[in-house]
Formats: C-alpha cells, sequence, structure tokens
C-alpha cells in the first residue's frame, strides 16, 4: 500500500521528521498543497496511492477558501470510493467555536463526512505552545517543530486502520441494549428510550448503529423477547432502527447460542468475523462458551456503549466497495433462497425453477477492485487461498500465460453481482486452474459445477487441472465438492493436491439446470 | 558551557541535518544544501538541542556559522 499525505502549509522536513512515515509505511509527503488536487483528480496518481492525506491548517484568512477546495472534490471522492481520504484539521486558536462548528457543518449538508471512505478529523487537545507565530510567517509552518510528530501519530493510526478487517455482521440484545429497562415488565410506554437523559443514550446508541449500517455492516438480532412486541415497540416509540435494518433477526426465548449458530449458518460466515453485543454478563460468556470464536462486547454500563463503538478498530470502515453496499440486499436474497429451499426440498427441478444465470466476465479497470476481493476475502470456497496485492494481480493479469476470469450471477430473486474470480495457468495444452474463489452466499446450488463446465469448454482441446492447498481455513466445502466424480486425483504433495477435471455425465448435465 | 563545546555540537548539526562538513567560516549557499531551506532546518535543530528561542529577526538574519555560534552563547 502506498500513501500521499501533503497539508496547506509547509510541511518541514526538518530533523528527518518524515523519514519513519516515507520509509515505513510506504509514504510520499509532499508540501505543495495544489498536488493534493492534482493527485486525486489525475488517474495516474490515483492508481498509485491506497490513501490520500490532508492537513489543513485553518485560521480566518483561508478557512472559507478552504472549504471550497475540498467540497469542489466531493465527486471525486464519491467516484474513487475505494480509495480512503482523511483530512486533518488544525484550527488556529483564535479561531472560534461557531466558525469551526460552520466548518463542520458546510460538510455534513454536503454528505461528506457520513461517507465511509472519507474520514474528518480535527487535532484536537491543543495549547497555545503548540502553534508559533514565527513559523508561520518565515517557514510558512504556523506550529513548533515538534507538532509533526503529533501529526505523525494521526497518520500512523489511520494507517493501521486500514489493514483492520473490519466485521461483517453485529448482533444486538434488545433490553438494556436498544433501550432501557426490560420491555415485558415494564411494557412498551416505560422503556427508556429517546426523551430523558438516559433515553437519549439508548437512542444515540441507534443511531450510532443505523450508520454503521449504512457503511455495509450486517446489523441482526438475538433476543429473548415477544418479536411481535419488540417491533410493536420500536414502532410506536419511533425508533431510529426498525424491523427492516436487521437481518434474519431471532426474537424467541431459544437459547442465544443456538440462534446466533443458526444465523452463522445461514449467512456463511465466519465467528471470528462475528461481534454480539449484550448487557448480560451471563449470556455473554453462555455465547462464547458454545462459539469460541465470536466477538463479544459486554455493555455494562449505558454511558459507555457509544464509546465502545468508537473505539473498537474493528468497527471502523475507510473504503467501501460497491459490493458491500450490496451486500444486505444480497444477502436477504440469499435467506429468501434458503427458506424457499427448505420448503420445496433439494431437486434440481428446484435449482431449474430459480432461473439461475451464469456468465464469463473479462476483467476491467471497474471489476478489478471486486477481483481483488473475492482471492482476499473469500476462504471456505478458496482452492489457493492466495492472497494479492493491487500490483501482483495487476502482473498476473499482464502476463500472456495466465488468464483472470470473473463469473456473475443472476436468479429469480435478484442480481448477486460478481460471485467468483479465477485463474488460469496455459502450459502448452494444459491448463491449469491456479486460484478458483467462489464467494460463500452462493455455494451449494450447482453454481460451482456450472462455473466448472464453463472453464472445461472454454477450449475443447486442452486438458484442465485444478489446484487445490489445503488449510484449515478451506477444509469442508472444497474437500467435498472435489468428491464429485469429474474430478480425479492427479497428483499430491504435502498439502497440495492436483485434480484432472473430466468430462462426465455428472458435469454436463448441470447444464441443463442453468 | 564553552565555545568549544558549542562549535562541537553546531558541527554534528551540520553533520546531521544536512550531511555537510562545514567550518567556523562557513556561510550560507558555500553548501548546494545549505540553502534558505537548510537554514532554517539548521536553525530549528539549535533551538531544540540548546533549548533557545530565536526571535523573527535573528531568524531572518543569520546566515553564517559564526553568526548562530554567537547567538547561542549569548542565549545560553
Amino acid at each position: 500500500m502506498k500513501h500521499f499525505i501533503t497539508s496547506n502549509f509547509n510541511l518541514m522536513h526538518s530533523n528527518n521528521a518524515w523519514d519513519t512515515i516515507k520509509k515505513k509505511y510506504n509514504s510520499l509527503v509532499d508540501h505543495n498543497f495544489n498536488y493534493y488536487f492534482f493527485a486525486i483528480k489525475n488517474k495516474e496518481y490515483l492508481k498509485k496511492y491506497d490513501s490520500f492525506h490532508v492537513f489543513l491548517y485553518l485560521d480566518e484568512s483561508n478557512l472559507v477558501e478552504t472549504r471550497k477546495k475540498i467540497l469542489f472534490l466531493k465527486n471525486e471522492f464519491k467516484k474513487n470510493s475505494n480509495k480512503s481520504y482523511f483530512l486533518y484539521l488544525i484550527f488556529d486558536p483564535s479561531e472560534n467555536i461557531d466558525s469551526r462548528n460552520s466548518f463542520y457543518k458546510s460538510f455534513s449538508k454536503l454528505n461528506i463526512s457520513s461517507r465511509t471512505n472519507v474520514s474528518i478529523e480535527t487535532i484536537n487537545n491543543l495549547n497555545k505552545k503548540f502553534f508559533n507565530l514565527r513559523n508561520k510567517t518565515i517557514l510558512s509552518f504556523p506550529f513548533e517543530i515538534d507538532a509533526i510528530s503529533k501529526f505523525k501519530v494521526n497518520i500512523i493510526k489511520n494507517l493501521s486502520y486500514l489493514n483492520i478487517k473490519p466485521y461483517k455482521l453485529i448482533i444486538l440484545d434488545c433490553d438494556n441494549t436498544l433501550w432501557g429497562g426490560v420491555l415485558d415488565e415494564r411494557g412498551i410506554k416505560n422503556i427508556d428510550y429517546g426523551e430523558d437523559e438516559i433515553g437519549k443514550i439508548f437512542k444515540e446508541f441507534q443511531s450510532q448503529l443505523l450508520i454503521l449500517k449504512k457503511k455495509g455492516f450486517l446489523l441482526s438480532l438475538s433476543s429473548k423477547n415477544n418479536s411481535e412486541k419488540v417491533w410493536e415497540a420500536m414502532r410506536k416509540r419511533n425508533m431510529v432502527l426498525s424491523k427492516k435494518d436487521f437481518i434474519l433477526p431471532k426474537v424467541n426465548w431459544y437459547e442465544k447460542y443456538q440462534n446466533i449458530k443458526s444465523t452463522l449458518k445461514e449467512l456463511n460466515l465466519r465467528a471470528e468475523d462475528v461481534v454480539f453485543i449484550d448487557d448480560n454478563f451471563i449470556e455473554i460468556k453462555k455465547v462464547k462458551e458454545f462459539i469460541k470464536k465470536i466477538n463479544v462486547i459486554h455493555l455494562n454500563e449505558p454511558f459507555d456503549s457509544v464509546k465502545k463503538l468508537k473505539t473498537d478498530l474493528r468497527f471502523q470502515k475507510n473504503k467501501v466497495l460497491k459490493e458491500d453496499k450490496k451486500k444486505l440486499h444480497q444477502y436477504k436474497i440469499k435467506s429468501k433462497f434458503d427458506s424457499e429451499k427448505q420448503k420445496q426440498g433439494i431437486s434440481k427441478e428446484f435449482f431449474k425453477s430459480l432461473r439461475q444465470k451464469t456468465k464469463f466476465i473479462k476483467i476491467n479497470k471497474s471489476n478489478f477492485s471486486r477481483a481483488l476481493q473475492i482471492f482476499n476475502k473469500t476462504n471456505q470456497f478458496n482452492f489457493s487461498l492466495n492472497r494479492y496485492t493491487e500490483s501482483k494481480l495487476k502482473k498476473i493479469i499482464s502476463n500472456k500465460n495466465y488468464k483472470l476470469m470473473l463469473f456473475d450471477l443472476k436468479d429469480k430473486f435478484g442480481d448477486h453481482g460478481i460471485i467468483s474470480s479465477c485463474i488460469f495457468e496455459k502450459k502448452k495444452n494444459k491448463i491449469f486452474i491456479t486460484d478458483f474463489a467462489v464467494s460463500c452466499r452462493v455455494i451449494s446450488r450447482y453454481v460451482e459445477d456450472y462455473m466448472i463446465y464453463l472453464i472445461i469448454n472454454q477450449n475443447k482441446g486442452s486438458k484442465y487441472y485444478i489446484n487445490f492447498k489445503k488449510s484449515n481455513l478451506n477444509n469442508t466445502l472444497i474437500p467435498n465438492f472435489l468428491k464429485k466424480n469429474f474430478f480425479r486425483l492427479n497428483k499430491k504433495f504435502k498439502k497440495e493436491q492436483e485434480y484432472e477435471i473430466i468430462k462426465s455425465k455428472e458435469l454436463t448435465d448441470v447444464k441443463k439446470i442453468f | 558551557m564553552s565555545k568549544k563545546y558549542f562549535k562541537k555540537e553546531l558541527l554534528k548539526i551540520f553533520k546531521k541535518e544536512l550531511n555537510i562538513k562545514v567550518n567556523l567560516n562557513s556561510k550560507m549557499y558555500d553548501f548546494e544544501k545549505w540553502d534558505s531551506m537548510g537554514n532554517f532546518n539548521i536553525l530549528l535543530a539549535v533551538e531544540k538541542l540548546f533549548k533557545i528561542k530565536f526571535t523573527s529577526r535573528e531568524f531572518n538574519q543569520i546566515k553564517s556559522f559564526k553568526e548562530i555560534l554567537k547567538i547561542v552563547e549569548k542565549k545560553k
């Protein structure tokens, strides 16, 4: 990853201050503010860097103009949402609170700050000693030289966020988590929500959760309650969150760990990517005992609840992929699919009735980041588990002996988007599938079989082989899949296996489903 | 603290900041790296090491090794 750092003042290169950032974090530190605009608008530069950082020193003389300039970039921020933008504001101590607030307001009006790939933060807790008028006039650096170390702390913090894997699903309790008090005991009218001091905290907590949902986190419930009453309470008390915000909510009297286990299974998520939030320590302990790898947050003090969301780095998301935004929709499609599957039982007729359509898609600029995401994020149905950096994948694409292909999927419930990515290596008349990864949402509906069918029918004169590197991340779905009669073990070396793909009748029959 | 000590430390600063070897008679622009920007870096490093502050006037006027030495001696 590479980063671009600049400011609207002179970023002093004194005392080799920026060396660590430059070397260790692979960053370019440029003190020409205009280059910030140039870099963000220039495709060549955009390609090169993953995140853009700018320090803005704001006083009366430049406040209005800077605001205009930044807002001018709004569309650029939006267009390149797979890049992260960080704005660090430093207000001159002479600036009063009013002008600061109006500065913020103008951003929120244009909805910049609610975008996940744009993060605006103020460098706080500055005393007057932080600023230096002499340095401002002579060096156009308005601070003491030590200020650089403070700037560096802020950048390093954010750079480390970029490498953190955000949670995928947030499972919430209701009583004393989404509102104060026990709904069943107090009744809808008397639970704490909204008006008074304590009620406001719960309202704020829900607002924060809604923001997370908009950023692409999934929300679910696991609560011992009467489900109708819960929805009624949300409706009647006009809560920020409502029924439609939750995916597979489990409001019943079963054990929570059972509910959570089934939710994870239905959504095909790993416990490591899920966080469970509850105020009851016994429930937390129980869930943790039965689902060891799940993350838990114990809300023992309502006043801390919002803080807990803000301090846990895994609630941070500094990039948005289009696919992320569609995720809730897609999981909903999947849960519809599952309920239909249960009703009808699994027969080939059933899969036929889904009207599934899968086709090849060539790699291009617009779907590159999705291809990258599939290789780096899928575990359970990923044959090689090779992880790629942008540049490594680009190298493979440009190599003549390799070919990268994507697949999408549509069915009667909707468009699932790009769901699979694979890499072939040609060696004379043999073709090796070195990488094959399929999003877990769509596994076990013959899509993976059909993709194999499509792949081997591309070039009829060639023999096709597929490699499987076994590890503890991909040791259930794939070994089962490889038992099908169109795979024949060819070579085995430690944990690596090579299978030949054979045009069996079973494989050709798959075509009839699609 | 003696003049000798200040001189030794100043030479070290030039070496560390700009990677140049100066002497008592060196002036700004004698070296490619000792330009206005380099000069600022030296002065800031001097401030930091000796825990002194140059005034704006001094900041603009100091342009030689001798001048730096003189003011450091005066302020320390």
